[in-house]
């Protein structure tokens, strides 16, 4: 066993900001849900129209009007599309479809069954493609990267250990000391989640999760450069050990 | 593979359609129909100029008219197949790479056993007198879905009758059933019927020698392997044993098999090398009880048995002759037989003596 | 008490058990037509809301017709499901590889902190079980909301 060199502790900090918007389906997964939704309607029990509306109300009235009523079973027709079976106003065969009727009061409009209107998901930092910009990849998960001097290479912001502190208070505090004191984050963990060798054997990085929830980072100094950026896109501007080293880390 | 694409409305796959291409594999993984293939594969962008409305195996014009298929089915079929076809298509190259056979074979399971034509086929066929065309048992998935199928029912029904009727351990100590083993009478009567397992049988019936369906599952070399099948009768009287005595009715030695043409009757064998005794039809004497006759079907080592010596018709001892000629017993089956009027025409018709007649009550 | 008519006692019991949905409703909606009610069952309004109630939550006369596909159809619908299930099996495999992966790096990390630096070690050893997420991480939803991101954020002064 060699002797215990003391080597130089950092601890970095991978700050993430969680998705805004829920992720994007896939062509398969969307088409799979519409079928087991046709299916769900298809099998579903018949609208108990009864109970929701009573019997001579006008609710019921307006209800009934707006439904599509089904073919009846009438004596001595042909049904070549199969003989009707009706109950409670529903065609056993098929799917039910429910109309709910449209409010003809325009002062009604800003009841709870006014049309929802949606916003954009992609952003105007979207289009202009500004990485510094927490608005932009609504659907991924954006993490911070830094580049202290012009000559550094762009990595997780990093930090010395040297008092007393325990790694994720020295995380947050440094991040603080290069990014301004209106960020506010909450760390998943203290325990750091890997451990990195420093080329030359140097320093060992102990990396932090955490997260923004709000505010944001202004660069303190002239020369610091930050990106916020989603995994795929760190594999561009980061070294590939490094990157192969922490991708795991990281969620899409 | 499928990528988790941000909003794209066309997927473009780098695809082999392998569940379309027959130059190496056997045209028996596809569906026979062509029309039911049209049914099957329904391009929902090409304009439906289809003349017959409904589906094809629906063959009556009012039932396919009143027919309504789920929503949404036929596009999320072609995403579903082509995903599957896809990781098909992996397997298959992985095979490629290997030489194990038994990796070969499951890699070969597990790349058309989600092919929906192989499922169709497999389904909607007979599954035991196969179309070789639509369920070929030289195929590693048919082989695979055949024994799927045996297991989740007719083996559990043997395996259930033989212990129930004791046959284990009467006969042999036990058995691990590899091969599917059916037996008919079309000799006596005519009736084309499989016998369940268990089944009393009358003498008219059992009066002509049955033949055998040996379906087997495993990857073997059939073409040099030989089966030994013997025909016994655990539930002969023995008076001066007070006891019972075990009776050979019927045995026949190095036969070969086929996957798929595996009945073995008249044609299948000679006199000469293949019929170890002549089948002696079930004759019970009266008041003797229920005779049970087990149908055991081996494995040979050899081409040929090495000790036939131990082979007689009365007390035959059938543990020893399978221990002599390390016999593998892979299959069985059993029926029943009872004594009725028709014995005594039997007995006439084989030169047999007449059977005794026990009394009902022991004396 | 005999036993015989303890059991006989046990069904009436049965029968007119609110629970035991089907012969309550009968019971109850069955009422004959007579000169007294010419309107129908003689139930009170609020026996007439209960009897609604149930017969919401049972199946009578809501259940549609038993689906029965055609061969070529129960084909697709099980590739369809096939497909699925391998597909969800492939995703968990994927997120267990990478929590595994995600594991043992937190093992070595922390071994290597217990070897390098003991008194950091206790530091970050600390039990952190009953750490809940915070109020204001957000939970994904659909679409955004109309004010994306709150920047305005000042940090409580200790």
């Amino acid at each position: 066993m060699a002797t215990k060199v003391p080597q130089t502790i950092r601890a970095a900090l991978i700050l993430a900001r969680s998705p805004i918007v829920v992720p994007d389906l896939t062509k398969f997964e969307s088409q799979y849900i519409k079928y087991k939704y046709e299916l769900e309607k298809r099998l579903m029990w018949t609208f108990p129209a009864y109970y929701y509306f009573k019997k001579g109300t006008m609710s019921e009235y307006k209800f009934q009007i707006a439904q599509k009523k089904p073919i009846s079973k009438q004596p001595g027709v042909w049904y070549p599309q199969g003989i009707p079976d009706i109950r409670h106003g529903r065609e056993r065969s098929t799917k039910q479809e429910v109309i709910i009727p449209k409010d003809e009061n325009p002062a009604n409009d800003t009841s709870i069954s006014r049309p929802v209107v949606k916003n954009s998901i992609i952003t105007k930092a979207d289009e202009s493609n500004d990485t510094t910009s927490l608005e932009r990849q609504l659907r991924k998960t954006l993490y911070l990267l830094v580049k202290i001097k012009p000559n550094d290479e762009w990595k997780f912001p990093s930090f010395e250990v040297n008092s007393d502190y325990a790694l994720h208070e020295v995380a947050e505090s440094g991040l603080r000391d290069i990014g301004g004191s209106k960020i506010n984050t909450w760390t998943v963990s203290r325990k750091p989640v890997k451990v990195l060798k420093d080329k030359n054997d140097e320093s060992l990085e102990f990396f932090i999760k955490s997260r923004i929830l709000t505010g944001e980072f202004v660069p303190k100094m002239k020369d610091i450069e930050f990106k916020w950026l989603t995994r795929d896109e760190i594999k561009d501007f980061v070294k590939k050990d490094y990157y192969d080293n922490t991708e795991f880390l990281l969620d899409k | 593979m499928l990528r988790r694409s941000l909003h794209s409305s066309v997927i473009k796959f780098q695809q082999n359609e392998i569940w379309k291409d027959f130059t190496k594999r056997s045209v028996a993984l596809s569906l026979r129909s062509s029309k039911l293939k049209q049914s099957l594969f329904v391009n929902i962008e090409a304009n439906n100029n289809q003349s017959k409305k409904g589906p094809y195996t629906l063959r009556r014009k009012a039932s396919r008219a009143r027919y309504k298929s789920p929503e949404e089915i036929d596009a999320t079929f072609k995403i579903a197949y082509s995903f599957l076809q896809d990781r098909a298509d992996k397997i298959y190259s992985k095979i490629d790479q290997t030489n194990d056979p038994t990796l070969k074979n499951k890699l070969l399971v597990k790349a058309e056993i989600n092919n929906p034509e192989v499922q169709y086929n497999f389904q909607f066929s007979d599954k035991i007198d196969n179309n070789p065309r639509l369920i070929d048992y030289n195929l590693p998935v048919y082989r695979h879905l055949g024994l799927k199928h045996w297991e989740s029912y007719a083996q559990m029904l043997l395996m259930q009758r033989l212990e129930t009727l004791h046959a284990i351990p009467d006969t042999l100590p036990t058995l691990v059933p590899r091969a599917n083993v059916m037996i008919k009478f079309p000799y006596s009567t005519g009736v084309n019927k499989w016998i369940a397992p268990g089944e009393f049988l009358s003498s008219n019936v059992t009066q002509f020698e049955p033949i055998f369906k040996i379906q087997e599952f495993e990857k073997l070399d059939l073409a040099t392997q030989k089966y030994t099948i013997l025909i016994v009768n655990p539930d002969e009287p023995d008076l001066i044993n007070d006891s019972f005595k075990t009776t050979l009715c019927y045995g026949l030695q190095n036969l070969t098999l086929d996957y798929n043409d595996n009945v073995i009757d008249a044609r299948k064998f000679n006199v000469k090398d293949n019929v170890l005794i002549d089948y002696l039809p079930p004759v019970p004497e009266k008041n003797a009880g229920q005779q049970r006759f087990v149908v055991w079907v081996f494995r040979q080592p050899n081409p040929t048995l090495t000790d036939t010596s131990v082979i007689q018709r009365d007390s035959f001892n059938i543990r020893k002759f399978v221990e002599l000629n390390q016999l593998d017993p892979i299959g069985s089956h059993i029926w029943r037989s009872e004594w009725d009027t028709n014995v005594a025409n039997v007995r006439k018709k084989y030169g047999l003596p007449k059977g005794r007649v026990f009394s009902k009550v022991r004396k | 008490m005999l036993p015989i008519q303890r059991s006989l006692y046990i069904r009436n019991r049965g029968s007119l058990n609110p629970f035991c949905l089907s012969s309550f409703l009968t019971l109850i909606t069955r009422g004959k037509r007579t000169k007294a009610n010419k309107n129908g069952s003689d139930i009170s309004p609020q026996m007439q809301r209960v009897v609604t109630q149930l017969s919401v939550m049972s199946a009578r006369k809501k259940q549609p017709k038993m689906l029965k596909l055609s061969n070529e159809d129960l084909i697709k619908h099980q590739t369809i499901e096939t497909a699925w299930s391998i597909y969800q099996d492939k995703l968990n495999g994927q997120r267990t590889s990478k929590l595994k992966k995600q594991y043992f790096a937190i093992e070595e990390a922390m071994n290597k902190l217990r070897q390098i630096n003991p008194k950091l070690f206790d530091k970050c050893n600390i039990d952190e079980s009953g750490k809940i997420f915070p109020m204001e991480l957000r939970i994904p939803t659909d679409y955004p909301p109309r004010e994306i991101w709150h920047y305005n954020y000042t940090p409580k002064k200790e």
